[in-house]
């Protein structure tokens, strides 16, 4: 008879990687557009050098990722220090970290998503709206962010994809703590390393699922609207 | 209403300088910007409107002051008050037909029109014979429709000029007949002052009490056309006249492009 895999084993790291997934999501999303606004609209030197920064994360091994947030956000790190220090607060092998973790690896994501829906946006449509009386604020609100939704959703649903499979920066950061940091593709190594192949098993097609409901559901966000 | 224009502006791309060295003043409430493509005719709009930052001069709209560079005034924009019809119309595409026209009368906070810009953007609607098309979106509109829909958006904030930019060109010649006096009745209805450029000679003869010559980049001529030879005793335009006057400016072509094999003989 086939043990079926228990609730702690499943259900947890599920859990915990939709909680850590959509936070980092959030965050990534949050900074990448305003970064991408500024790199797709303002004019200031050392643009090229933010954009190819920004890409950074995606071409770097996440080790190498997670190596340089440890050095950041380590008990001895610059900012890791400051925020022990003065608010007691450590990111380490705590979820918290683990978000910054797939934060950092999933933002370039969503910035070139975004930055390429905002490079898409009609110039004079942001101009109708400036002769209309809008400051630049309402405009980038009612209608430079409208009309590049579409393209940063995109981008949010692929990084949230990522961010579900983060596996080598969380694992600096926040270590394989089960119940607490352990998410679905590290849980999946552990039930590899331990023997565990119908735990693992059930893993793997659950996290492919989400996986491909998620490319689908961009896929769709990128067709083309407004088209004449 | 006088429109005074003494700007300067030297653009330069793919190693082609054009310099902009346009002055003019415009006394009536009809002006029209004629030239050749390349003459200078939408950098001159796009700076009254604010969207285009000459490098010195002065324009005055009115009684107000809205660039000066020797005083330092740069009157944003936004704050022009100043109506623009985009030669392709520039219609918002994720808004509809309502959405668009009430765009200037809404601030960003409100999820609801004030009753008085409602009463306003209804009103509209029925001059721009826009009923029944309030929800539609503008890649559903035909080509009359969305000149419409962006004149009447163009008008909601009441604005002290209204600048139009080639206002005919995207429709098709059919249509064009037929907006051009539709143009001139909502011209007398709303009592706005125009300013438009174009290369076509018939919106001139339309449009015009002052014709403003345009080409490469500096005025030639500034015509009133109120009065003979151009009008005749009942205040009839004289098209043969106005033909006339324009003869040759609408065959010039841009300026010639510095060839870059001459440069690479040097």
């Amino acid at each position: 008879m086939i043990d079926m895999p228990t609730s702690q084993e499943v259900l947890v790291p599920l859990i915990l990687t939709l909680k850590v997934a959509g936070w980092a999501t959030v965050l990534a999303t949050a900074a990448g557009i305003a970064i991408a606004f500024a790199v797709a609209r303002l004019r200031f030197p050392g643009r090229e050098l933010v954009d190819a920064m920004m890409t950074l994360p995606m071409v770097m091994p996440p080790t190498v990722l997670g190596y340089y947030l440890l050095v950041l956000v380590g008990r001895r790190g610059v900012i890791g220090e400051w925020l022990y220090d003065n608010l007691g607060i450590s990111l380490v092998f705590t979820w918290q970290g683990a978000v910054i973790a797939a934060a950092v690896v999933a933002f370039p994501l969503v910035y070139k998503g975004a930055r390429a829906a905002f490079e898409g946006v009609e110039r004079q449509y942001e101009q109708a709206a400036r002769v209309l009386g809008k400051s630049e604020f309402e405009v980038f609100i009612r209608v430079t962010l409208p009309l590049a939704w579409r393209g940063i959703l995109a981008g949010a649903m692929l990084a949230f994809a990522r961010a579900l499979g983060e596996f080598g920066a969380t694992l600096m950061v926040a270590g394989s703590i089960p119940g607490r940091t352990q998410t679905l593709s590290i849980a999946v190594y552990e039930a590899v390393q331990a023997g565990k192949d119908d735990v693992a098993n059930f893993l793997v097609v659950v996290t492919s699922i989400v996986c491909i409901s998620i490319l689908l559901a961009s896929g769709r966000l990128l067709q083309p609207r407004y088209a004449s | 209403m006088r429109i005074e224009v003494d700007i300067h502006k030297t653009l330069r791309s793919n190693g082609r300088d054009f310099t902009l060295d346009v002055k003019f003043a415009c006394e009536d409430a009809l002006g029209v910007v004629f030239g050749p493509s390349g003459a200078g005719k939408s950098l001159t709009l796009r700076a009254i409107a604010g969207l285009e930052r000459p490098d010195y001069g002065r324009i005055v709209v009115g009684d107000k002051v809205l660039f000066d560079s020797m005083a330092g005034i740069d009157v944003r924009a936004s704050e022009r008050t100043i109506g623009y019809l985009f030669q392709d119309y520039a219609l918002f595409p994720h808004l509809n037909v309502e959405e668009n026209i009430s765009f200037g009368a809404k601030r960003w906070w409100e999820r609801r029109l004030p009753a008085e810009a409602a009463r306003r953007v209804a009103e509209l609607v029925d001059v721009f014979e826009l009923r029944g098309l309030n929800k539609a979106y503008p890649a559903q509109l035909s080509g009359g429709q969305r000149q419409r829909v962006a004149l009447a958006r163009a008008l909601i904030q009441r604005p002290h000029l209204l600048l139009l930019d080639e206002p005919f060109a995207a429709l098709d010649p059919l249509l064009r007949g037929r907006m051009r006096t539709e143009l001139v009745a909502i011209r007398s209805m709303f009592k706005v002052p125009m300013l438009a450029i174009t290369h076509d000679p018939e919106d001139v003869s339309v449009l015009a009490d002052t014709v403003i010559l345009l080409n490469q980049g500096k005025v030639e001529k500034v015509v009133d056309v109120k009065s003979a030879p151009y009008r005749d005793g009942e205040g009839r335009v004289s098209e043969g006249s106005i033909r006339e006057l324009l003869t040759g400016m609408d065959e010039v072509g841009p300026p010639p492009l510095p060839r870059k094999t001459i440069r690479a003989v040097k």
